[in-house]
């Protein structure tokens, strides 16, 4: 579904912020993007839904330039930005606006997902605050059945039990045909949700995964000590060490937060 | 089925249906502004001199009104891209450039064209009849005893008929290349796009005036052709050529305005 060749991008004089970064990504995932401030995660992404200018023939999304932004490859994507701005109408009038350019539009998901987030389709969308309209935003999202969704920080402003029912939705309205990209620093928020992860640092992918690979490879455990030269990553964590090893028969809950510390310490991790 | 990827009529109107509905408030509020302005300013004129308004001077309350509303509200076009937020929520919507384009056009400038006279007429009749309703002394005349009133509604039949030909036509060419440029410069500019706009093209025009200035006066490369120009050339003439040069401008600031707009990024 997405294919990055060789990417080189920067802004206007600055130097690169990518530097032949490659990346393949197929359907059926939900891929979890991470990196430091200022990795570029936000501009990949812009860069993928082709709201950036690509150099030539290093990005395709379903076989198109994103950047062309041809309708029929904008009906199949769906950005939640991290900063957005709402007109002033009511949910029920933006949806029958903006419903009608998604051919699949599921109006009764919407519904549905309206629902376990509490929010009322009368209520007006510049009143709402800044986490009710991320919650709309993430309905009206998973409802057009687009086959890319692509969520730039989409728990922020999210109360807890928002981000609970953010996961549930997530998890349970997607199809096989569809691919999640979802960049955050809140790797707690959308642990149990994604089954991939790319960390991005210094302008490439320095770390490409799937959970069930990770937790096949290495193993996450606590201790009070450290034993030493088994360890591949260790950080102080309260009363003990967290620690990240070679997997052994027993497979472990992969901490995304200790896997991500020890991609980006320059941990080689194979 | 793959769809045009430059223009699908039932996408535009999808498109023109969605942002209508989305813009209603603000868009009202604008026609609302126009019509005050122009219900205001005929109020003024008529108190400033009371015998001028119905002798035609009306006119030229018409033309400046039409001129300066015109091009403010052209240069309000592309609201969508003054901010980070909104372009990034306007360029993922699924339609073309030239369907965005081509509404910006319509709602922008063509319908302001076509609305103009008749809002002119609606509110600047609206400004009559309040004025007449509230005479001051010696503003009526008793003829039989019934008063009658001095301010007469505007009619278009009787200045149209008298105006020499082809001056109309390279005037209305004008008014749509200053809206375009207007336009163009909100299709380039992010911020203050008309204050921008205005300084670059007033730059512009000053740097032409200065290079003929400096041409004819001081290097007096004067073309006898063109010193006689006022006397050689006929007024039809000179209207045409104005409307050909005007249109041909508009043309080419038109594609400009579309290739930035197609260029556009969410930086």
């Amino acid at each position: 579904m997405i294919e990055i060749t060789n990417l080189s991008f920067h802004y206007g004089k600055q130097k690169n912020l990518f530097d032949g970064l490659s990346l393949s990504e197929k359907s059926g995932s939900i891929v979890g993007l991470l990196g430091k401030n200022g990795a570029g995660k936000s501009t990949l992404l812009k860069l993928i839904t082709g709201l950036l200018e690509a150099p030539k023939d290093s990005l395709m999304v379903m076989g198109n330039v994103p950047f062309r932004r041809s309708p029929s490859l904008l009906e199949e994507i769906f950005f939640i930005p991290e900063e957005y701005d709402l007109p002033s109408v009511k949910i029920s009038e933006y949806v029958k606006a903006q419903s009608l350019f998604y051919p699949r539009f599921d109006h009764a998901k919407l519904e549905n997902i309206l629902a376990d987030f509490e929010l009322d389709k009368s209520s007006r969308l510049t009143k709402l605050s800044y986490g009710q309209k991320k919650k709309f935003l993430i309905a009206f999202a998973l409802s057009t059945n687009c086959k890319l969704l692509v969520l730039d920080e989409p728990t922020n402003g999210l109360d807890i039990p928002s981000k609970a029912i953010f996961r549930k939705v997530v998890a349970s309205s997607l199809c096989e045909d569809q691919l999640v990209f979802i960049s955050t620093h809140q790797v707690k928020d959308v642990e149990n949700l994604i089954d991939k992860i790319i960390v991005l640092d210094q302008g490439k992918v320095i770390f490409h995964q799937s959970l069930w690979e990770i937790s096949e490879k290495y193993a996450f455990t606590t201790t009070t000590n450290l034993d030493g030269s088994e360890n591949i990553y260790n950080e102080v964590a309260p009363g003990g060490f967290k620690v990240m090893k070679p997997a052994n028969s027993t497979p472990t809950e992969v901490d995304i937060e200790l896997l991500f510390n020890a991609a980006i310490s320059g941990e080689t991790l194979k | 089925m793959k769809t045009n990827n430059i223009f699908n009529y039932k996408r535009f109107c999808r498109y023109a249906k969605s942002t209508l509905a989305l813009n209603f408030k603000q868009t009202m509020m604008m026609g609302g502004v126009i019509a005050i302005s122009i219900f205001i300013i005929s109020l003024i004129a008529m108190a400033q001199n009371p015998s001028y308004w119905n002798k035609d001077g009306w006119i030229p309350v018409f033309i400046v009104n039409y001129f300066v509303v015109g091009i403010i509200y052209a240069g309000f076009a592309f609201s969508q891209f003054r901010s980070k937020e909104k372009t990034i929520m306007s360029l993922m919507v699924p339609v073309t450039t030239f369907e965005r384009f081509l509404y910006e056009f319509i709602e922008k400038i063509a319908s302001f064209i076509l609305l103009y006279p008749i809002l002119f007429w609606v509110f600047s009749s609206l400004a009559v009849f309040t004025r007449n309703a509230f005479p001051s002394k010696n503003s009526w005349v008793e003829v039989n005893g019934l008063r009658i009133y001095p301010f007469e509604t505007i009619s278009y039949q009787q200045p149209i008929a008298n105006t020499e030909d082809g001056l109309i036509l390279m005037f209305f060419t004008l008014s749509v290349f200053l809206f375009i440029i207007a336009f163009a410069g909100a299709a380039t500019f992010r911020k203050y796009p008309l204050v921008k706009t205005i300084v670059f093209v007033g730059g512009v025009l000053a740097v032409t005036a200065g290079y003929f200035v400096l041409i004819f006066e001081k290097l007096r490369l004067n073309n006898p052709w063109i010193a006689n120009l006022e006397h050689t050339m006929k007024a039809e003439q000179g209207f045409l050529t104005g409307t050909i040069l005007f249109a041909l401008m508009s043309l080419i600031a038109l594609a400009y305005a579309y290739f930035k707009l197609k260029e556009k990024e969410a930086q």
